[in-house]
């Protein structure tokens, strides 16, 4: 008997039509196919109190993994922070540099270094 | 309170609605896992860890799709890495879940047919390579599309479509002969 392809390329296609509605009640070749292929099932019924336990049992064990998670991920935002404010202070130390030998003594961290020296040579002195 | 609800609730650490949530997800991922593996024990541990690592990242959910859909995407991958690992994947089939298996609509001798015939098809499909068995099982066992299929497994919808496709043919050939005579 030569199989029929019907059913099979209307369902590839996600197609649902009331084509395919006449042609599955008279062919039997798809009829038998899509009894094969479709499976309305509802799940397996497990026990109420085996699943509340499952899920009690799956906090106690993400727990740990939770601190772990979260204690990794400060850790990776740090790091992160640390490496992006050496690359911003590295590249305006470079700037500063380069102003400095272009135009002749012009820093760009003087307003904030002038005063930290100050404080700090104070304090030496006052020492 | 809906789903909708609980899934924002869930996202800011609230525990009874995650709890509410996976509690009520539970049976449809030890489903999908007993479908894979065919093992109850592995599947009740595969299930756990699924809700171990969507504990964990809740957080990461989006909600651009089903939340049974993120759990079932998260099972597939844990048992795939399983597979690379290859330990506890030595299983012995077990069919014995069948039996407690309920169909919609169904009469009690069309149940008993059909639980046949899922039995050989998951008999068919163990055999198979997972990346044929498993867009078969979320099509014709969950009803995803093509397209939510796609998201799952990371692949193009032209891939589920072929693999789908090549998967039937070679279950009607592993039948030939008997794929009549089952029904």
């Amino acid at each position: 008997m030569k199989s029929c392809s019907f059913y099979e390329t209307m369902i590839l296609n996600e197609e649902t039509s009331d084509k395919l509605n006449e042609h599955l009640k008279n062919c039997i070749q798809c009829q038998q196919l899509q009894s094969l292929m479709r499976f309305e099932t509802t799940e397996i019924k497990l026990p109420d109190a085996f699943i509340e336990d499952a899920v009690k049992e799956a906090f106690i064990k993400a727990e740990p993994i939770k601190r772990r998670h979260d204690f990794f991920s400060t850790i990776v935002f740090i790091a992160v922070a640390i490496i992006l404010v050496s690359i911003i202070i590295t590249s305006l130390m470079i700037q500063d540099q380069l102003l400095k030998y272009y135009f002749g003594g012009v820093s760009l961290f003087m307003p904030f270094t002038v005063p930290v020296f100050s404080i700090i040579r104070k304090k030496v002195v006052m020492k | 309170m809906d789903n909708e609800q609980l899934i924002e609730l869930a996202k800011k650490q609230n525990k009874n609605a995650l709890s509410i949530l996976l509690t009520s997800h539970y049976e449809i991922v030890y489903g999908y896992m007993l479908k894979l593996t065919l093992n109850p024990e592995v599947a009740k541990d595969l299930t756990q860890e699924v809700m171990v690592k969507a504990i964990v990242h809740m957080n990461k959910f989006k909600g651009d799709s089903k939340f049974s859909t993120w759990l079932i995407a998260i099972g597939t991958n844990i048992y795939k890495n399983q597979l690379k690992k290859n330990k506890r994947m030595v299983i012995t089939e077990d069919f014995s879940f069948l039996d407690a298996m309920t169909f919609q609509h169904t009469s009690t001798e069309d149940a008993y047919i059909k639980r046949d015939n899922m039995k050989t098809i998951l008999k068919l499909l163990n055999e198979m390579k997972e990346q044929q068995k498993i867009p078969f099982l979320l099509k014709h066992y969950y009803g995803y599309s093509y397209e939510e299929i796609a998201v799952i497994l990371k692949i193009p919808i032209g891939t589920v479509r072929s693999r789908i496709h090549n998967t039937i043919k070679k279950l009607q050939d592993s039948m030939k002969g008997g794929l009549y005579e089952i029904v």
